[in-house]
């Protein structure tokens, strides 16, 4: 198979397993599914966990969070269950029946005030953070999510496979893995003068706390945004909503990437291709969004690499694919999703179908043939 | 730990690790922005540095911006706008939602006055309260770029046509709407349920009491009301057999005066300072 570099103005249908069965673990996607990458002799490189293992421990004063409401509704489920739920939410989720994350995630012993949060290797989720810097009132900021991150700075990322170490947790501890970049503490805190519940569905004007803690967990595994409207790492979320309680497509992509299980690479397509400017040629994190062509509902979104270049893992299927208005500049670049403005079509009740029922027309360009990545995996 | 950070030579990467990105916000309308905010200026990015706070336990970033307009409050000609997040060393600490300010860009802000550094400001519902400002190159036009959350909605289109219109204003227009909005008069929506604390009260009269209280959440009764947790209600409170009857008659929503209409009511055991309510505004 030929692998391909062609403007996005191709034809392209991802085929199923057979046809996606080459080197598909990982690649060096400099920004798509968004996470948290760092700069390595030049190759940008996400974050991930050390051997895919997460632990994560509650920031427990002796008595409940006075603003979770965990006895009224519907079924009211107790803190630490909820939160448990949230981070299983990404270790255990399948698409289309297919178990394609492998990230071993585990609950500690309570902590309470710990000294050095953000560099101690302890993950902690915390309801008692008052300092009025972080949650400023009349914010709408309902929680957010610390992540601190490693990575070589000797040279250029080896061949796959090869070994780094990596010195953290204030110098006590010696972490050894095969990602030249880490992500090595992750502390999530919610804004304690947010209400929330635990309900289901939530109390109204509560915002529920397994959706908020799904979006904040995937933050702490080593995703950031998405540009999905309809995804849990879309960073918008209303009161009385619970719909970002379960992954979306874009964002299993988004974790299997991280943490691929062998599912992976055999099940995946790669839709690739190459966004062009007449003026400047390639166009550095355009952002790309991939319509499945017979539902008419987006898939996922990424960004482009430097040089405009993009591969997307998809699942089997028809896609079209859509560049979505760039940011232009004058000589500053886009760096991250923060600088879109976001994007939907069909989920939202306002937003009108991605595909027209009566011309069989979808936005974006159809794409045929499928791609497979035979890049290098980090 | 210290190290100051001329984040604005070309290095990207360092600029894009330094500047951290909340995570789960709630989605503001241009009117909320402009309510919740003590300033709101255009102002263009100086310089930038990365510190441990006085405990060492959190890293934040420090971005110094020239204002070159003045839309709400009375900054001074350079502000402190501090996040959480940013690098120091080999620390890189990314939090998702934060500001990714640009070199030298210019931006129109919405800030608020950190409570607990006054000389620092905090951005409106992070990310959100930061419009970046471009030169549309065919144009010269001034556009802003909306950030992350103002949804698009794409319109079916065929062939080659797949990329649909960009989410920018001209700030023109947007200087427009922002005059417009914190101009709009503020109106409490019926049935805005107000959780307050009673913070003082004052005899006016037999039986009569002025009282004070502070919201204590946020609320945001409507897309186009804030009324940030802190708030200040003034009203009369009656004494009525075994009870005090409340008449909340005004709230401040960050120095503006709105007319309030909501009653409450609190047993007259004790003294009423302190006390948790919740007011519903009629």
């Amino acid at each position: 198979m030929v692998q391909a570099k062609r403007a996005f103005r191709i034809r392209l249908e991802v085929l199923a397993a057979a046809a996606g069965s080459l080197t598909l673990l990982g690649a060096i996607l400099a920004f798509a599914y968004t996470t948290y990458q760092n700069d390595v002799d030049g190759v940008p490189i996400p974050s991930r966990w050390a051997n895919a293992s997460f632990t994560w421990v509650l920031d427990n004063p002796g008595t409940p969070p006075g603003n979770v409401d965990t006895t009224d509704g519907t079924n009211p489920l107790p803190l630490k269950t909820v939160l448990i739920n949230a981070f299983n939410s990404w270790a255990t989720a399948s698409l289309n029946g297919m178990q394609l994350t492998n990230i071993s995630i585990a609950n500690g012993n309570d902590v309470t005030n710990l000294p050095n949060p953000q560099i101690d290797c302890t993950n902690v989720v915390s309801f008692n953070d008052n300092d009025p810097a972080d949650f400023p009132t009349g914010t709408a900021s309902i929680a957010f999510t610390t992540v601190s991150t490693d990575y070589i700075t000797n040279g250029a990322p080896g061949t796959p496979g090869t070994t780094y170490t990596f010195t953290e947790c204030n110098g006590l501890e010696t972490i050894t893995t095969t990602s030249p970049a880490i992500v090595y503490d992750a502390d999530i805190i919610f804004n304690p003068h947010a209400q929330f519940s635990t309900s289901t569905p939530p109390l109204s004007n509560h915002f529920d706390l397994q959706s908020v803690a799904a979006h904040e967990t995937g933050h702490a595994l080593g995703l950031d945004h998405s540009g999905v409207a309809h995804a849990v790492m879309f960073p918008f979320g209303d009161t009385g909503e619970s719909q970002q309680r379960t992954p979306s497509t874009d964002d299993l992509i988004a974790i299997s990437f991280l943490y691929p299980s062998s599912n992976f690479a055999s099940y995946m397509g790669t839709i690739s291709g190459q966004v062009t400017s007449p003026y400047i040629g390639g166009v550095y994190a355009a952002h790309v969004v991939a319509i499945d062509a017979i539902t008419g509902n987006v898939v996922l979104d990424g960004l482009t690499n430097s040089d405009g270049t993009y591969e997307l893992f998809v699942p089997p299927g028809s896609y079209n694919v859509l560049v979505l208005p760039l940011a232009p500049d004058d000589n500053h670049g886009i760096y991250s999703l923060s600088d879109f403005s976001g994007w939907t079509c069909g989920y939202d009740e306002n937003a009108p179908p991605c595909c027209d029922t009566g011309t069989a027309q979808c936005l974006g360009v159809p794409v045929t043939n499928p791609i497979n990545y035979t890049g290098k995996f980090f | 730990m210290k190290m100051r950070t001329q984040l604005f030579a070309v290095y990207v990467a360092l600029l894009w690790a330094a500047s951290a990105s909340a995570s789960t916000l709630l989605r503001m309308s241009l009117d909320q922005l402009a309510q919740a905010s003590t300033e709101v200026v255009r102002a263009h990015v100086v310089s930038q540095e990365t510190l441990w706070n006085h405990a060492h336990t959190r890293i934040y970033t420090y971005t110094t911006v020239a204002v070159d307009q003045t839309y709400k409050g009375n900054p001074a000609s350079t502000l402190i706008v501090q996040q959480p997040g940013g690098t120091i060393g080999k620390v890189h600490v990314f939090v998702a939602g934060t500001i990714q300010f640009h070199s030298q860009a210019g931006y129109v802000l919405f800030l608020e006055r950190s409570a607990a550094d006054p000389s620092k400001f905090l951005p409106v519902g992070m990310m959100q309260g930061a419009y970046r400002i471009y030169r549309d190159a065919t144009t010269q036009e001034e556009r802003l770029i909306l950030p992350l959350g103002f949804l698009t909605h794409g319109a079916p289109a065929s062939g080659a046509a797949s990329t649909i219109a960009g989410p920018a204003v001209p700030v023109r227009q947007f200087q427009r709407e922002i005059s417009t909005a914190l101009s709009r008069p503020l109106t409490i929506p019926h049935g805005t349920a107000i959780p307050l604390a009673i913070r003082s009260t004052q005899l006016a009269g037999v039986r009569r009491m002025d009282v004070q209280g502070r919201t204590t959440s946020d609320l945001f009764p409507n897309a186009g009301l804030v009324i940030p947790a802190g708030s200040a209600l003034s009203g009369m409170a009656e004494r009525v057999g075994d009870s005090w009857e409340i008449s909340w008659t005004e709230v401040s929503i960050r120095g503006k005066q709105v007319l309030l209409s909501a009653r409450s009511s609190a047993p007259a055991v004790g003294s009423l300072r302190g006390r948790l309510l919740v007011v519903n505004v009629r």
